[in-house]
């Protein structure tokens, strides 16, 4: 489990980039005070910060509870550690399609619901108004609502531990990989990464197969202690 | 609602496309080869940046990318078609570079190194670049240090690829200057290593013998740790804390007492004291006092001195103000030289657009000179074979071919610097305030000192030294001392992340208090560029004549067609056109014959109305261009160019004049032109100054400050922004350039404002009384607090042990004091975003 956490860490850690470029206007309207305010910037990265935190580990909870349910239908049918197994699966079939898409392979993709979009962006546009501390951590909530395949990559991974602490850890490591750069956004981050930001689809789809990759190596390890993995499960349930 | 997204920007194409990998419109990262849909006009990376950049739109919050790009922008890549051939050149290598070895080495300054990305890149080029061995860059003074094999590559070809990834190089000048300083430097920065270092051990063995107290040390240890101390803590005093006793018989000498006095004064006495009690074997000992003390002291003199360094560097921008390189005429073709090289008689080519590099006369072309830069002549000089030309100014329209009569220092561009450097020489040096308090602060502890000694030599002969030194620790005017470099570190850190780059503590101190401010015309009140400024007649004509200049480059077609453009007009068509180069255009637009220029020019193809003519002349007479119209062979508009006014300028004045500030004008330009902008600006006559030369404006001012009482506290600004500016802006108490001015200018400068205009001066004005009143209530802390513990010490009622512990207070609070003041707007440094905002 501790793998699979630094795992996640890490690989969030590198692939902020990306949440950086997508959520930083959104941070820069979360983050910017008002005229006559007089909370500092810093409270302002904490809301948003820790209105994040809040909606990642909620979502982590609800994709360990759905991977629980997984397990335990699979248990009934024989097969052990379904939710594992499939999200790795899953998360590995993602990164190789990512992949591919660096390499320049066309392949169809899904496309969000647009009400999904309807009523995240009227959310953005009605919180626009609050004062600024409510308005960064709404913000910050709503970052779960944009249909952001790197961030649902790792929630397919939290779903994969099978219990809602697990799944909210996972999230709150992922999390945590992304502060730096969320924090550090403003100070000519773009510039600074300049001559990696060419590289970056494809060091981000290696970094989705790699968590895949050990997130089942985890789970295989696991299943060939059947006795301390029923242990654990045991105590989990 | 993402259709609705790509439909805003549906025009533009795809970023990218066809030239290097494409951007995401939102995100600006690379798009996945396999997820570019060619179709589309804006490309993204996910859905997600898709749904954001369209919830962006939802919110009307476009102006974010705006922002965004204004801060990539600021990330310099001016590309240029130069050879670089001249860093081949015998007299280059003989005057910039110098062999190692089978090495060569040479340092380059390098314009747009701004960050550490900067550095990653220029330090991995020996990777791209065969035969370059290394390459060292110094962020702080944007020079890198190149060693390559000559058998392998040449410097012009390294050359080349700096430029071609965003860093156009120039020789920096002045090594032998820079060598020196970077020796004074690393003498500075052993000195505190070892003062540190002493400082660490001195502390441990005191830990071990504070210990000792509670924990029963064996004596012979603990006489062993005392000795260890004190010679560590001798050491300390005789090499890196020498600086202080050297410093105070300095001062003493020229009977100008500094803070370094009561310092070298308290550091002896508890060292000598120390070593006293050591070899008496009993008492207490203040050896890791004194030790951190050095360390600390030095510390605070390292950084401060790093900061006036860096300003002092500036002075090397200089050089960039006229080419390093010429193209020299050999034959048929031409070479490029390095300027040194250049000889009078020489021939040199001047493409449009480049500077002129050397002072000489125009041998062959036709062509537009800006001369802004020398002169503040807004308008463009024609020049035609026979003419002067000067050094440093721009050649706008046509190619030149000049006959080379002076280079270098005496051209009339180096002529002004020299009076810029002079002029920065003869600067009075500013006692700074802390120092007056300081002086009489530390004449008087020294006497309380004295006085605490002869009296507890009375009353208690064993603790009068003890009383004494803990007199002398507990006071040490380290707040003091510590007050006005801190706030001014953290005044300027923030004024320069708000864009303005203030030199010197004394600027702040200077600015704070109203004064006298003369401001230069061109580029600092009005915009320094041509710009529509009345028009006078039919104005139906003014779409015909936007379609005739917009098919001209000419710098009065540019800014006619640019203020008479209307978004809305339907575009006309142009049959034929006909230019004459200094006169004017004629063309047959929308079927109707237009006739554009000057007065004489209309004349000889229309008839211009008497009306017209007169008003032609008058304008001309108060120095605005007028500029006639005339169609199907009759004058039906005039319309006049001039240096358009900045639109902050009058507001900013009025809350100038309002704070206490006598405003005055001072331009080179036409006296006529001074006038009316000055009298639009709310200026009396008599405060608006024309037609001055650089070296009236110097007298102007020399004049103006000789006129003030220093006593009064008013001091002489001078704000401007060209190298006709930069001898008054030395010599000036404070000298303010603003942005877009020449870089000669910035180095003659106290402040340095990278906004346009002068609407950031009361912001600058309001930051320095802001700083000024943190200064002052450090002084009153630091005193007050001095005062008590000064009270206590001289009762007897402190050890020196506890004044150690409580000497570091008042600079701690004097720390957080100045931490927390407002004294540069932080909170505005962030351009404010709110949903619904427009740009």
């Amino acid at each position: 489990m501790i793998t699979l956490i630094a795992g996640i860490f890490v690989a969030s850690l590198l692939g902020s980039l990306h949440c950086a470029g997508m959520c930083g206007a959104f941070l820069a309207l979360a983050v910017t005070p008002d005229e006559e305010c007089r909370v500092g910037k810093a409270s302002l990265h904490v809301a948003y910060n820790v209105g994040r935190l809040c909606s990642y580990t909620t979502l982590g909870v609800i994709a360990g509870l759905v991977g629980r349910s997984l397990d335990l239908g699979g248990d009934m049918v024989g097969v052990q550690r379904t939710a594992a197994i499939g999200a790795s699966l899953v998360m590995i079939g993602f990164g190789l399609i990512a992949v591919a898409r660096a390499c320049g392979c066309s392949i169809g993709r899904m496309h969000p619901p647009r009400a999904l979009q309807a009523v995240v962006g009227r959310a953005y546009a009605a919180v626009g108004a609050w004062g600024p501390i409510g308005r960064g951590l709404a913000i910050g909530v709503l970052t779960t609502g944009l249909p952001c395949g790197w961030l649902y990559a790792f929630v397919l991974t939290a779903a994969g531990t099978g219990d809602p602490l697990s799944g909210a850890l996972a999230m709150s490591a992922f999390w945590l990989g992304t502060l730096p750069v969320m924090a550090a956004l403003g100070v000519g981050l773009q510039s600074l990464f300049g001559p990696m930001r060419r590289h970056l689809p494809m060091a981000t789809a290696m970094l989705l197969v790699a968590v895949g990759v050990l997130s089942l190596a985890g789970r295989i390890h696991e299943m060939r202690r059947p006795a301390a993995a029923t242990e654990v499960h045991c105590h989990g349930g | 609602m993402v259709a609705d997204a790509t439909r805003v920007q549906a025009p533009a194409p795809a970023r990218g496309l066809g030239r290097g990998p494409v951007l995401c419109r939102h995100c600006n990262l690379v798009v996945p080869p396999g997820l570019i849909n060619s179709s589309r006009a804006d490309q993204f990376c996910c859905h997600g940046c898709q749904t954001a950049y369209s919830i962006i739109h939802t919110c009307r919050l476009e102006r974010y990318y705006e922002l965004r790009q204004q801060l990539d922008d600021r990330a310099p890549a001016p590309g240029t078609d130069r050879t670089y051939n001249d860093f081949d050149d015998d007299t280059f290598r003989r005057l910039h570079t110098r062999q190692i070895g089978p090495l060569i080495r040479c340092e380059l300054f390098l314009h747009g190194v701004h960050c550490s990305a900067c550095l990653w890149l220029i330090e991995r080029l020996p990777r791209m670049v065969k035969g370059l061995v290394e390459a060292r860059l110094d962020l702080r003074r944007g020079i890198v240090d190149l060693a390559w094999d000559d058998r392998v590559v040449r410097l012009s070809q390294i050359v080349r690829t700096l430029a071609s990834i965003g860093y156009p190089p120039q020789p920096a000048r002045d090594r032998k200057s820079r060598a020196h300083r970077v020796a004074e430097d690393r003498r500075q920065l052993v000195r505190l290593a070892a003062a540190g270092a002493i400082a660490a051990n001195v502390m441990l063995f005191a830990l071990a013998l504070y210990a000792g107290i509670f924990d029963a040390m064996e004596p012979a240890h603990r006489t062993m740790f005392r000795w260890l101390s004190m010679v560590l803590t001798v050491l300390s005093l005789a090499w890196p804390g020498a600086v202080f006793f050297k410093s105070s018989w300095v001062a003493i000498r020229t009977r100008t007492p500094h803070i370094d006095v009561p310092i070298a004064f308290a550091l002896a006495a508890g060292g000598l004291w120390s070593v006293f009690t050591t070899i008496k074997g009993s008492g207490e000992i203040y050896f890791d006092t004194v030790s951190v003390l050095v360390f600390a002291l030095l510390a605070g003199r390292f950084f401060q001195s790093r900061q006036q360094r860096a300003s002092a560097d500036d002075v090397e921008l200089l050089f960039s103000l006229t080419p390093s390189s010429a193209r020299r005429v050999e034959g048929d073709a031409t070479r490029d030289v390095p300027i040194e090289s250049l000889q009078p008689g020489d021939l040199v080519q001047v493409l449009a657009g480049d500077s002129l590099p050397c002072d000489g006369e125009v041998d062959s072309g036709d062509s537009l000179i800006d001369e802004s830069l020398l002169s503040g002549e807004s308008r463009p000089v024609r020049v035609t074979p026979g003419d002067r030309v000067a050094a440093g100014t721009l050649n706008m329209s046509a190619e030149l071919f000049v006959r080379v009569q002076t280079v270098g220092e005496a051209t009339r561009v180096g002529q002004l610097m020299r009076l810029v450097a002079d002029g920065a020489q003869r600067k009075a040096p500013i006692v700074r305030f802390a120092d007056v308090v300081g002086a009489w602060f530390t004449l008087g502890m020294l006497a309380l000192a004295e006085f605490t000694f002869g009296l507890w030599l009375w009353l208690e002969p064993r603790h009068a030294v003890d009383h004494a030194v803990a007199l002398l620790v507990v006071t040490c005017p380290c707040a003091l001392g510590l007050a006005t470099p801190i706030v001014i570190t953290i005044a300027t850190g923030r004024a320069a992340r708000r864009g303005m780059l203030i030199k010197g503590g004394d600027v702040i101190q200077c600015l704070s208090t109203p004064g006298v401010m003369i401001l230069d015309k061109t580029g600092t009140l009005t915009t320094g560029g041509l710009a529509l400024v009345a028009w006078h007649g039919d104005d139906s004509v003014r779409a015909l004549v936007h379609a005739v200049e917009s098919t001209s480059s000419h710098p009065v077609a540019k800014a006619l067609a640019r203020d008479l453009s209307d978004p809305s007009a339907t575009p006309l068509c142009l049959a034929r056109t006909n230019q004459v180069l200094g006169c004017g255009i004629e063309a047959v637009a929308a079927g109707r014959r237009v006739v554009i220029g000057s007065l004489s020019f209309v004349s000889a193809l229309a008839r211009v109305t008497l009306e017209h003519a007169d008003l032609a002349r008058r304008w001309a007479a108060e120095g605005i261009t007028p500029i006639l119209v005339a169609v199907d062979g009759v004058s039906v508009a005039l319309a006049a160019l001039g240096d358009g006014i900045r639109p902050e300028a009058r507001a900013t004045l009025d809350e100038l004049r309002r704070r206490g500030w006598q405003l005055r004008i001072a331009s080179g330009d036409h006296q006529d032109v001074v006038t009316r902008v000055g009298s639009a600006l709310g200026f009396t006559l008599e405060d608006c100054l024309g037609g001055l030369s650089p070296e009236a404006k110097l007298a102007l001012v020399e004049r103006t400050k000789a006129s003030l009482d220093p006593r009064s506290g008013r001091r002489l600004v001078m704000v401007g922004d060209g190298v006709n500016d930069a001898a008054a802006l030395a010599a000036a108490d404070v000298g303010i350039a603003v942005h877009g001015g020449a870089e000669a200018s910035l180095a003659a400068c106290d402040v340095y404002l990278s906004r346009p205009g002068i609407g950031s001066v009361l912001e600058l004005l309001d930051g320095c009384a802001r700083s000024m009143n943190v200064i002052r209530r450090n002084l009153w802390i630091s005193l007050f607090y001095n005062t008590i513990a000064a009270g206590i010490a001289v009762a007897g009622l402190l050890n020196p042990l506890i004044a150690a512990i409580v000497m570091p207070i008042s600079s701690l609070s004097a720390l957080a004091v100045s931490l927390k003041s407002r004294t540069f707007a932080d909170q505005r440094s962030q351009p404010v975003l709110h949903p619904g905002s427009r740009p």
